[in-house]
């Protein structure tokens, strides 16, 4: 159990910290590829809406119907999953509409004032760091149960925080043309991952059972959809390539699918 | 010979829901962009929950009893994917401003000005185009009907929805260009009846091989068809209209309001 737990915190550490992957490519890439941007927005969705509805959910089906029954089961089931979307659509409307870190950088559309540029990137930083947070426990929670179900998890959660490191990194780095500076926010605010997971290990552990588990998962469901249709989607379509943002969502749910086949 | 009947009559009346949509464009004097907006989400939200929780695991559970867990779902991944591709020919081949899934709408400036020749040949074009559309959901509806009414109904109940937009598709650009109302609402109808009739296509074509594989197929490749066109079609068509917040409520609605039906039919 105690390897377990720390492969799980392991795991969300690596999801969290790929915003450092995004704040690199924000500091590198002279100007943000926006079909880059597009395609990767879409693949996030893809690869969320994918694993939530044909992994996730049926997973927390089976948990529940085995800890209520299944007419029962089935409420709590759906129950849960609207309970994270509601969860995430009122964590989205406490952030100002700018510093939403699903969102991706419109800084670059208009070319804002340098510190008005530094204050949304510090800003997004908050903002990623807060979205993470959940996120962390997320990963985690699935790690401890079955790290096999857990990697493509980890991996849509680490390919999604990219564009955020991205969104975090680039308007810093634009502001004050401190790739250090700028790279190091977008790191911090993935920390707040294994933080939530370190949180959800201390909180939850106690209680962990098959029906939490279940109702966790239909949560997370809710809350990967949501970001997916609320922020990644309309993030992706911006830029206008429309076909470019539907390839990477056949594409995700491509990659999904094939790896989930390979781990049965 | 009951249960072939009932199937028909449902799909009749889902592929006839294009008409309600006319009836809603000779009623609202403008188009109502919230409306649009909140409809549009609502049917993608709709679409994606049966798709992926009811008809997906279906084809799952069907696949897999015919041919083991692992091959079953690898078929059932396959059938999914083939849906998309499929549709996104379709789409391919009709022409953008014709497309069935994009709404048009009467208030727009660019199409005020005197260009009503053109704004009614959409509207007729858009009539064919939504016509080759139904086709393959006809067929699809009316397949799921013959096997099993609770997962029929959704399906049913989802492509009704959907096809109030559509068939608003329709009738905006005719009347809007100075066509009778009779007309306009004439085409939505006319554009709906390829429903039934790809039903009845079905019926003759498919049925002497129907088993549970080819139902396991059809659950798959539907569902791939309905996420297709929610992602392709309906979500950015609900954010052309500027409506993000009603779009995405629009969306949660539906997820909720399937997800209680088929609770519902447990």
């Amino acid at each position: 159990m105690e390897g377990n737990v720390v492969l799980a915190l392991l795991m969300s550490a690596a999801a969290g910290l790929s915003t450092g992957i995004g704040g690199l490519f924000g500091v590198f890439a002279k100007k943000t590829n926006t079909t880059f941007l597009t395609f990767s927005l879409g693949l996030s969705a893809g690869v969320m809406v994918y694993i939530s509805f044909v992994e996730m959910m049926p997973e927390a089906m089976e948990l529940l119907s085995l800890a209520y029954g299944a007419r029962q089961g089935e409420l709590v089931r759906l129950l849960a999953f609207l309970g994270g979307m509601a969860l995430i659509a009122i964590i989205d409307k406490l952030i100002p509409e700018e510093d939403n870190p699903h969102e991706a950088d419109n800084w670059q559309v208009e070319e804002p004032p340098a510190h008005k540029l530094k204050r949304a990137g510090v800003l997004t930083a908050l903002a990623v760091g807060i979205h993470n947070f959940p996120e962390g426990i997320a990963t985690f929670v699935s790690a401890l149960r079955d790290p096999g179900m857990a990697l493509p998890i980890v991996a849509a959660i680490a390919i999604h925080n990219i564009p955020e490191g991205i969104a975090v990194s680039a308007p810093i780095y634009y502001a004050t043309g401190n790739r250090w500076k700028a790279f190091g926010m977008s790191f911090l605010s993935g920390l707040a991952e294994p933080l939530g997971a370190l949180l959800g290990y201390l909180v939850l552990m106690p209680f962990m059972s098959d029906a939490l588990y279940g109702i966790l998962y239909a949560g997370v469901s809710g809350i990967m959809v949501f970001i997916s249709f609320d922020e990644l989607l309309p993030s992706a379509e911006k830029y206008g390539k429309h076909h470019v943002a539907i390839a990477g969502v056949l594409a995700g749910m491509a990659v999904m699918a094939v790896s989930l086949l390979l781990f049965m | 010979m009951d249960n072939v009947l009932l199937a028909f009559l449902l799909t009749l009346l889902s592929g006839l829901a294009t008409g309600i949509g006319g009836l809603i464009t000779l009623f609202t004097k403008r188009s109502n962009n919230r409306f649009l907006s909140i409809s549009m989400g609502f049917s993608a939200g709709v679409m994606i929950y049966v798709s992926m929780i009811e008809l997906f695991p279906e084809a799952n559970a069907l696949l897999g009893g015919m041919y083991g867990e692992k091959t079953g779902s690898l078929y059932t991944v396959l059938s999914f994917f083939a849906g998309m591709f499929l549709i996104a020919l379709i789409d391919k081949f009709i022409p953008e401003d014709e497309n069935p899934h994009e709404m048009a709408s009467c208030p727009l400036p660019a199409v005020q000005n005197g260009k009503t020749q053109n704004l009614k040949r959409t509207g007729v074009m858009t009539a064919v185009a939504i016509a080759i559309h139904n086709f393959p959901e006809g067929i699809a509806a009316f397949v799921s009907a013959t096997q099993s009414l609770r997962v029929a109904l959704p399906i049913i109940i989802a492509i009704a929805i959907h096809n109030i937009p559509e068939g608003i598709s329709v009738a905006m650009p005719i009347y809007c260009s100075g066509g009778s109302r009779k007309k306009a609402l004439g085409y939505s109808f006319l554009a709906g009846l390829s429903e039934p009739l790809g039903a009845l296509i079905g019926y003759l074509i498919l049925l002497p091989f129907m088993n549970d594989a080819v139902f396991g197929i059809l659950y798959g490749l539907v569902a791939g068809i309905m996420v297709f066109i929610s992602f392709d079609e309906l979500l950015p068509g609900a954010e052309v209209y500027g409506e993000h917040h009603l779009a995405i409520y629009g969306l949660v609605g539906g997820m909720a309001i399937m997800a209680l039906s088929l609770w519902l039919f447990i």
